[in-house]
C-alpha cells in the first residue's frame, strides 16, 4: 500500500477523536477520544517513518505511548478525587468555576 | 549529532540533582513517616542552590553551544539563561509553600515541584522533537497534580480535571503535528528541521503540519482561543502553587515556543527557502494570534471580581505580549543576493519571560497573604490592605504597576523592548495593539491599588469581626524579593538585557 | 513495499476496521462500550503496524493500550458510579465549534488521499528495509537507536512514569484519615520555623 492510504486512515482516527472530545460530555469519553487522536497520530508517525525508512518515528510512537500511559495514570486518579468530593460523570456538571 | 558518553552525564547535573531531590524527599517520608517541613524545605533548595552552583560552574569552555546526547540537548546561553530563571521560581515556590498551606502532606508537594522543575529545565536545553516532547510532559504532568493537590476542595480538583482533559487534548495535538513535520522532512532534530522546511517550502502540508504544532504550544502557553483552561486553573488551584503555576510552565513553554520557530522553523538564520518565506507565514499567524491574545485577556480581566481569575487572565494577556517578540522577524537582503532572517524579538522575550516571572509570583503571593488573612479570594477583600499589613500592600502595589508597565518599573522596559523589536520587523498594527492593550490593562490593575488603600469600614461592621494583620515570615521574604527584583530590575534592567541579548547570541540559533 | 494482494486486502480490512471502531468510540452512549471500541481500534492499529513492517510497535501497542491503558479506564468505570451517563447530552455548547472542525479536519484527511505528500529522496534515513533486516528486524534496528541516540529521552520517560505512578498515589489516595492527622498544618511550619 502507498502512503496516503496510511495518512488517510491516521486522519480519519485523529478527526473522530477531536470530535469525541469536543461532542461527548462524559470525561471519560473525552479520554477515550483523546487516546484515539493519539492513535491517529502514532500510525502517522509509524507511516513516515517507515516510507523515510528512518527510526525516529517508531521512537516517537513509544514515547508518545509512554505519555498516553503517564496522562491516563494521573488523569484517572483525579477523576476518583472528582468522585470523592462530587459524584460527577459529565463536564457540564463541573460548574463551580465560572467567571 | 554525535556519540553519546558519560561525560554528556555531567552536563545535566542540575537536573539530574533536581530530579533526585524530590526522589529523596519522598524516601525521606516513606520511611522518617515525618512531613517536618523544614528539613523538606532545606532539601529541595539545597537541592536547587546545588543546581546553580553546578550550572554556573560547568559551561562550555569557549562559551558557545555545546551539543550533547547526540543532539538532543544543547548547553548554550540560551539553556543557562532559562535554567537560571526557573531554579529561582521553583526555589520561591517551595518557600511560599512552606508556611501556612493547606492541610496537604508538605512533602509530597514539594516532590512534585521539584519533579516539574526539572522537566522545566530540560526544555530550555531540548532541541530534538524527541526530547522536547518528553521534557514537556515531565513539567506538564506533576503540574496537573499540583492542581489537585488540595483534593478535598471541590473546585481544586474541578480545575485539575478540566486543566488534564485540556493538556491531554493539545498534547495529542502536538504529537499529530510533530509527525507531519517529521513526515514531511525526515528529522526530529531542530538545525536540520530549519533547513529542510525551507527546501520543502510552504507547501499546504507544511503550513497544516506548523499549524497544528502552533495550536498544541497555543494551550500550553495559554494563547487565545486555546485559553479557556486558564482561569480555572489558576482559580481552583492553591494560591501558592497557582503562583508556580501561572509564571513557571508558562515561561518553559514560551521558552521551548521560541527554541521550536527559532531553531526549527528558522526564524533565525539563512533563507535559503522558496518565495513566499514559511517563516513569514509563520510569524503572521503568531502575530494574529498574539493581537487576539492581547485583547482578548486584557478586556476579559476588566469584568472579573476574583483576583486569581484576574491574575489569570491578566497572564493570558502577558502571553499575548511575548507572543508580539516571537513574531518580530526581519528578512535582510545582503547585497550579494543572499538573504536571511534576523529574530529580532528573541532577546526582548527573554527579558519578558524573566521580569514577568518575579512580577506575577509576587501578585501571587500577595493574594495567598489576603487569602490567609481575610478568607477570601475577592478583589474587595484587599480593602483595607494598606492600614492592616503595609508590607504587601506595597508590594502589591509595585506588582500592579510593573504588570501595567510604569515607566520606573521593569514591566515598562520589558514591554519597550518588545515594541522596538515589533516596529523594527514592521508590526507597526501590533505595537498599536499592545500599547491600546496596555492602557486598557491599567484600569483593572489600579482597581486593585485603588482598593488596598481605601479603608475599610464595612469589616469593622462585620460580624465575623476584624480580618488578621498576620503575615507569615516565609512570605514576608517571597513578597519582599520579588518586589526588590521588580524595582531592582527596573534600574539594573539594561544588565539582564544585555544578558538576554548576550544568551541569544551564543545560543544554538 | 510490494503491493501484493494479500497485503491490499489485509490493509483494506484493518483500516476499515479500525474507522468504524472509532466510529464507535464516538458514538456509543456507554462508556463501557466505547472503551471496547477503543480495544477494537488497538488491535486494527496494531495489525496496520505489521503490515508497515514495525512489529515491535505492534507488541508494544497492545501490552500498553490494551494491557494497561484500556483495562485503567475500565476500572474506574467500575468504581465510579455511572448512573449519570444517560443524562448525557450529545448537543450543547461546544457543538458550533465540533462540526465545523471535524469537518475541515476530515476534508483534510480526504485531501491528503487526493494529493500525495511526497517523501523526498533526500530527506530519506539511515534504515532501508535491507538495513533492518540484515539487523535481524524492527525490534534491533529501534533498540539501536533507542539506546544511543535516543538514550536521554528514554531516561527522561522513566522519570516522566514515576512521577506520573507517585502522582496518582498521591491524588487517588482517601484524605479523610489524613485530614484527621493534622488538623493545624498552619502550625507545624510554625513549628518547623522554631526549630531552626
Amino acid at each position: 500500500m502507498d502512503l496516503n492510504a496510511y495518512l488517510v486512515v491516521g486522519g480519519l482516527l485523529f478527526s473522530l477523536g477531536v470530535l469525541g472530545t469536543l461532542l461527548r460530555r462524559n470525561i471519560i469519553v473525552m479520554l477515550i477520544s483523546i487516546e484515539l487522536m493519539l492513535n491517529g497520530a502514532n500510525l502517522t508517525l509509524a507511516a513516515f517513518s517507515t516510507f523515510l525508512e528512518d527510526m525516529a518515528g517508531n521512537v516517537m510512537v513509544i514515547f508518545s505511548l509512554t505519555v498516553a500511559a503517564a496522562e491516563v495514570a494521573v488523569g484517572l486518579a483525579i477523576l476518583v478525587a472528582l468522585s470523592r468530593v462530587f459524584p460527577v460523570v459529565n463536564i457540564d456538571q463541573l460548574d463551580d468555576l465560572r467567571g | 549529532m554525535g556519540e553519546v558518553n558519560a561525560a554528556d552525564l555531567t552536563w545535566i547535573l542540575p537536573e539530574i540533582i533536581v530530579a533526585g531531590s524530590a526522589m529523596l524527599l519522598l524516601l525521606w517520608t516513606a520511611i522518617l513517616r515525618n512531613d517536618d517541613r523544614w528539613w523538606s524545605v532545606s532539601i529541595a533548595l539545597g537541592a536547587n542552590a546545588t543546581a546553580g552552583i553546578v550550572m554556573a560552574l560547568r559551561q562550555p569552555i569557549d562559551g558557545g553551544a555545546l551539543e550533547i546526547f547526540s543532539g538532543q540537548l544543547v548547553i548554550d546561553g540560551f539553556s543557562t539563561f532559562f535554567r537560571a530563571l526557573f531554579l529561582v521560581v521553583g526555589s520561591l515556590a517551595v518557600l511560599t509553600v512552606a508556611q501556612r498551606f493547606e492541610r496537604v502532606p508538605f512533602t509530597e508537594t514539594a516532590a512534585t515541584l521539584q519533579f516539574s522543575l526539572s522537566g522545566m529545565l530540560l526544555m530550555a536545553g531540548a532541541v530534538d522533537w524527541v526530547t522536547a516532547f518528553i521534557a514537556l510532559e515531565l513539567m506538564a504532568v506533576p503540574v496537573y497534580v499540583l492542581t489537585a493537590m488540595t483534593r478535598f476542595r471541590r473546585d481544586s480538583v474541578e480545575a485539575a480535571m478540566k486543566y488534564l482533559v485540556l493538556g491531554a487534548f493539545a498534547t495529542a495535538v502536538l504529537v499529530y503535528g510533530i509527525a507531519w513535520t517529521y513526515g514531511l522532512t525526515g528529522t526530529t532534530y531542530f538545525p536540520e528541521l530549519a533547513e529542510r522546511i525551507m527546501t520543502v517550502g510552504a507547501s499546504p502540508w507544511m503550513l497544516f503540519a506548523i499549524g497544528l504544532i502552533l495550536v498544541g504550544f497555543g494551550f500550553k502557553v495559554a494563547a487565545v482561543p486555546f485559553h479557556a483552561w486558564t482561569p480555572d486553573a489558576y482559580q481552583g488551584a492553591p494560591t501558592p502553587l497557582a503562583a508556580f503555576i501561572s509564571v513557571g510552565p508558562k515561561v518553559a513553554a514560551v521558552a521551548l515556543l521560541a527554541r521550536v520557530v527559532g531553531l526549527g522553523f528558522g526564524f533565525q538564520g539563512a533563507d535559503t527557502g522558496a518565495d513566499p518565506a514559511v517563516v513569514l507565514n509563520v510569524a503572521l499567524a503568531i502575530a494574529i494570534i498574539a493581537s487576539m491574545t492581547m485583547i482578548v485577556g486584557n478586556l476579559v480581566a476588566i469584568s472579573q471580581s476574583n483576583i486569581k481569575r484576574m491574575l489569570g487572565y491578566s497572564s493570558i494577556a502577558h502571553t499575548g505580549y511575548m507572543l508580539v517578540g516571537l513574531a518580530a522577524v526581519t528578512r535582510v537582503e545582503a547585497d550579494t543576493g543572499f538573504a536571511s532572517f534576523d529574530f529580532v524579538g528573541l532577546p526582548s522575550v527573554l527579558f519578558y519571560g524573566f521580569v514577568y516571572a518575579f512580577m506575577n509570583f509576587g501578585a501571587f503571593a500577595v493574594a495567598h497573604v489576603v487569602e490567609y488573612q481575610t478568607g477570601s479570594n475577592e478583589i474587595s477583600a484587599f480593602r483595607g490592605l494598606m492600614q492592616r499589613s503595609p508590607l504587601p500592600a506595597a508590594a502589591m502595589a509595585v506588582f500592579m504597576l510593573g504588570l501595567t508597565g510604569i515607566p520606573p518599573l521593569t514591566g515598562f522596559f520589558g514591554k519597550l523592548y518588545i515594541l522596538q523589536a515589533a516596529v523594527e520587523s514592521d508590526l507597526g498594527w501590533l505595537a498599536i495593539v499592545l500599547v491600546v492593550t496596555s492602557v486598557v490593562s491599567a484600569f483593572y490593575y489600579l482597581r486593585v491599588i485603588v482598593q488596598m488603600f481605601m479603608s475599610d469600614p464595612d469589616a469593622e461592621a462585620a460580624s465575623d469581626g476584624e480580618p488578621s494583620a498576620e503575615v507569615a515570615d516565609l512570605h514576608t521574604a517571597v513578597i519582599t524579593a520579588t518586589a526588590g527584583a521588580t524595582l531592582a530590575l527596573g534600574i539594573v534592567g539594561g544588565g539582564i538585557l544585555a544578558w538576554a541579548q548576550s544568551s541569544v547570541a551564543t545560543g544554538l540559533f | 513495499m510490494t503491493d501484493n494482494l494479500a497485503e491490499v486486502i489485509a490493509f483494506w480490512y484493518l483500516a476499515f476496521m479500525a474507522v468504524t471502531g472509532g466510529v464507535g468510540v464516538l458514538a456509543l452512549r456507554n462508556p463501557v462500550h466505547s472503551a471496547l471500541s477503543l480495544v477494537y481500534v488497538i488491535f486494527h492499529v496494531a495489525g496496520l503496524f505489521v503490515i508497515l513492517g514495525a512489529g515491535f510497535l505492534a507488541v508494544v501497542q497492545i501490552i500498553v493500550y490494551a494491557g494497561a491503558i484500556v483495562v485503567l479506564f475500565l476500572f474506574t468505570l467500575m468504581m465510579l458510579d455511572m448512573r449519570g451517563i444517560a443524562h448525557e447530552r450529545f448537543v450543547h455548547r461546544q457543538l458550533w465549534l465540533a462540526v465545523p472542525l471535524a469537518v475541515l479536519l476530515a476534508i483534510e484527511a480526504v485531501f491528503v488521499g487526493v494529493g500525495t505528500p511526497e517523501v523526498r529522496e533526500a530527506f530519506l534515513g539511515a534504515f532501508p528495509p535491507q538495513t533492518i533486516s540484515d539487523l535481524g528486524g524492527s525490534t534491533q534496528a529501534i533498540a539501536a537507536v533507542l539506546f544511543s541516540e535516543y538514550l536521554l529521552p528514554f531516561e527522561v520517560a522513566s522519570v516522566l512514569l514515576l512521577v506520573a505512578a507517585i502522582g496518582a498515589i498521591i491524588l487517588a489516595r482517601r484524605f479523610d484519615r489524613e485530614l484527621e492527622a493534622m488538623p493545624e498544618a498552619a502550625e507545624a511550619g510554625e513549628s518547623g520555623e522554631a526549630a531552626s
